[in-house]
């Protein structure tokens, strides 16, 4: 075998495993965009022809589409306190030491680790009526009785905004640690203050950082399906709930495809205009 | 010389592989999680130790995602057994998914009643359903369904559409004057129980995890099986099956259809494992079940948690009307119940 040769078919091993991926991944999509526009038989069955019907009754009522922008609203706001919250912790340790940077990630590691299920449980031990926060408002005389402070919008933020943490900080990190140490020392020597280098030179120079933690956890918060089912009690589903009971409990995949394919069109849309803003951002600061 | 070494070992490891599984058949069993699977686990062993067939345990989260599963995979069936509810086990017969059962391959049919048995399917045990609630809780004893309506119920009850496929709607609809037939008196009952609704759950495992953690005080219409082995003299909880109408579900075993004589052979001798006596006893001992077969005992710890079999006053619910108008109702149900 000539070795032009060899290196087609040791590239081709290579790219196989991905392009067999992406490929069952799309393929899956083009089930779900085809039976989007199938006519539902009932009871998990799918019909001959084509209809719209599906992406009708769920655009055309205000309590399905209320679902999406109901998710779309908390994902925007989990994500912009998620973005605060990752980036102190980020900064702190890019400023702090190697224990305490070896203690932080260590905490937020472990995250990964543990099932979300777990997570978004331990929540509950928190805010649950029997929580530590309702057992310390009784114990200070804030409050006589427990507060209902799960089964809310309030509590699926809460869980959200715990378990998206780790998912913001690690890529802000990098990019904090990306930016070269002599240019905030150049900024300190010429006068500089301490929030104009940060507001001035670190922010800026973090943004590409910023730009990738905020699409990941926007997506993440966007398509939560366990925080809202176990926090939000039935009263505060989000698209993913919706989808899942049309496909499994209602067995209405048509519909289920109609819902899920609105809600991949939109998210492509609202990422698109994200990386077209931080694009616009970063190139303002470059300026 | 060492590529040859490796491939020859290969082969040879694929040639004991093949011999070592040839003739030995496995079946796929779709079942619940949780309790079910630690219930199941040993009485598989034992079978595989018994009959050679290994049994692999697969995992649903309830019956409906059950019947989703068999229904995504009708062109390439993969489950063999499924246990489920009469609802979803009525459906999936409807859609053609399920083997017709034979009788000559189950001999321990001859000791289960006439009417546990359709063409498609087999009652294993039978599942009271009722109120279960946190005695700590709640002020009053609860007796009845219409209790469920007590102002001092005020935001502690539970309750979920999805298991037992509608259940709770049917029974608010009996307690209305209506029936799964005459549903409207149903919706205008779960209206007026609104302000005592602390919240809805999906699973069997949430509605256990929100009693125990106290969100809930009272789920409004439970499966003792799920709470059975936490029942006790020195428990907090408290089951009640309430008379007028008592829910009693079967629990039916299908065969699923399409997986080869071979499996659908094996699959009758582990549903017929299922209806031994010994089978049995081991079975509603752990779940608080009242057995299909008429030899077998029922569990001891059962008497007192449970009205003294036979029982009467059992609804037969019609699962035709109920599927037919489950997802109607359901968006209704999310609409005008499930909603603040």
């Amino acid at each position: 075998m000539r070795a032009g040769q060899q290196s087609r078919l040791r590239l081709a091993t290579l790219i196989a495993p991905g392009t067999l991926l992406v490929a069952a991944f799309f393929g899956c999509l083009g089930v779900l965009f085809v039976q989007s526009f199938l006519p539902s038989a009932g009871m998990g069955r799918l019909g001959d022809g084509f209809t719209l019907a599906s992406y009708a009754a769920f655009l055309g009522d205000p309590f399905y589409v209320g679902y999406l922008l109901r998710s779309i609203a908390i994902a925007v706001y989990t994500t912009a306190i998620v973005l605060v919250l990752g980036y102190v912790v980020a900064y702190h340790m890019t400023l702090c030491g190697r224990r305490m940077r070896l203690a932080i990630s260590i905490v937020l590691l472990v995250q990964f680790f543990t099932s979300f299920v777990i997570r978004t449980y331990a929540v509950m031990l928190v805010l649950g009526r029997f929580g530590i926060a309702n057992r310390t408002l009784q114990a200070i005389g804030l409050t006589d009785e427990p507060l209902r402070l799960l089964f809310n919008e309030f509590a699926v933020a809460t869980g959200i905004v715990l378990t998206a943490v780790p998912y913001m900080v690690f890529p802000i990190y990098g990019s904090l640690m990306a930016i070269e140490p002599n240019l905030r020392a150049a900024a300190e020597s010429l006068g500089a203050t301490r929030r104009r280098i940060f507001w001035e030179v670190v922010f800026p120079l973090s943004l590409p950082g910023v730009a990738a933690a905020v699409v990941i956890v926007f997506l993440f918060a966007l398509t939560s399906y366990i925080a809202p089912g176990l926090l939000g009690g039935g009263y505060f589903d989000m698209i993913a709930n919706l989808i899942y009971d049309k496909a499994v409990n209602a067995q209405d995949y048509p519909f289920a495809a109609a819902a899920a394919v609105v809600s991949v069109a939109t998210t492509l849309v609202l990422v698109y205009l994200m990386q077209k803003g931080f694009r616009l951002a970063i190139r303002g600061t470059e300026r | 010389m060492m590529r040859r070494g490796i491939a020859a070992v290969m082969a040879a490891a694929a040639l004991m592989l093949a011999a070592g599984t040839a003739g030995a058949v496995e079946i796929n069993f779709l079942t619940w999680g949780g309790h079910y699977l630690d219930t199941y686990n040993p009485m598989v062993k034992d079978f595989e130790k018994k009959t050679g067939i290994k049994v692999n345990l697969v995992v649903q989260a309830g019956a409906k995602d059950g019947l989703t599963k068999i229904t995504a995979q009708r062109n390439d069936p993969q489950v063999d057994i499924w246990g489920s509810i009469q609802s979803t086990a009525e459906a999936a017969a409807a859609a053609g998914l399920l083997a017709t059962l034979k009788p000559e391959l189950l001999p321990n049919l001859k000791d289960v009643p006439k009417g546990f048995v359709t063409p498609t399917s087999v009652t294993v045990v039978n599942s009271a359903r009722g109120i279960i609630y946190r005695k700590d809780l709640v002020p009053f004893e609860i007796k009845d369904w219409k209790d469920l309506w007590d102002p001092r119920l005020k935001n502690r009850v539970g309750l979920s559409y999805v298991i037992d496929t509608g259940s709770t709607l049917v029974m608010a609809a009996l307690v209305g004057g209506g029936s799964e037939k005459d549903i409207e008196p149903g919706f205008a009952k779960m209206r007026e129980m609104k302000p005592n609704i602390a919240g809805f759950f999906n699973t069997d495992p949430e509605s256990v995890k929100f009693l125990e953690n106290g969100e809930f005080a009272v789920i409004g219409y439970a499966i003792l099986a799920n709470f059975y082995l936490k029942l006790g003299p020195n428990s907090n909880l408290r089951f009640v099956m309430p008379d007028k109408p008592k829910f009693l579900a079967g629990i039916p075993f299908t065969i699923v259809k399409g997986r080869g004589a071979e499996r659908e052979a094996a699959a009758h001798k582990f549903l017929d494992y299922l209806l031994s006596v010994e089978a049995q006893e081991f079975l509603t001992g752990r779940f608080g079940q009242i057995p299909a077969n008429a030899k077998a005992k029922l569990p001891e710890n059962l008497r007192g948690a449970i009205p003294e079999p036979p029982l009467t006053n059992v609804y037969d619910v019609d699962w035709g009307v109920v599927n037919a108008n489950y997802a109607k109702w359901k968006e209704r149900w999310d609409k005008e119940i499930q909603s603040r």
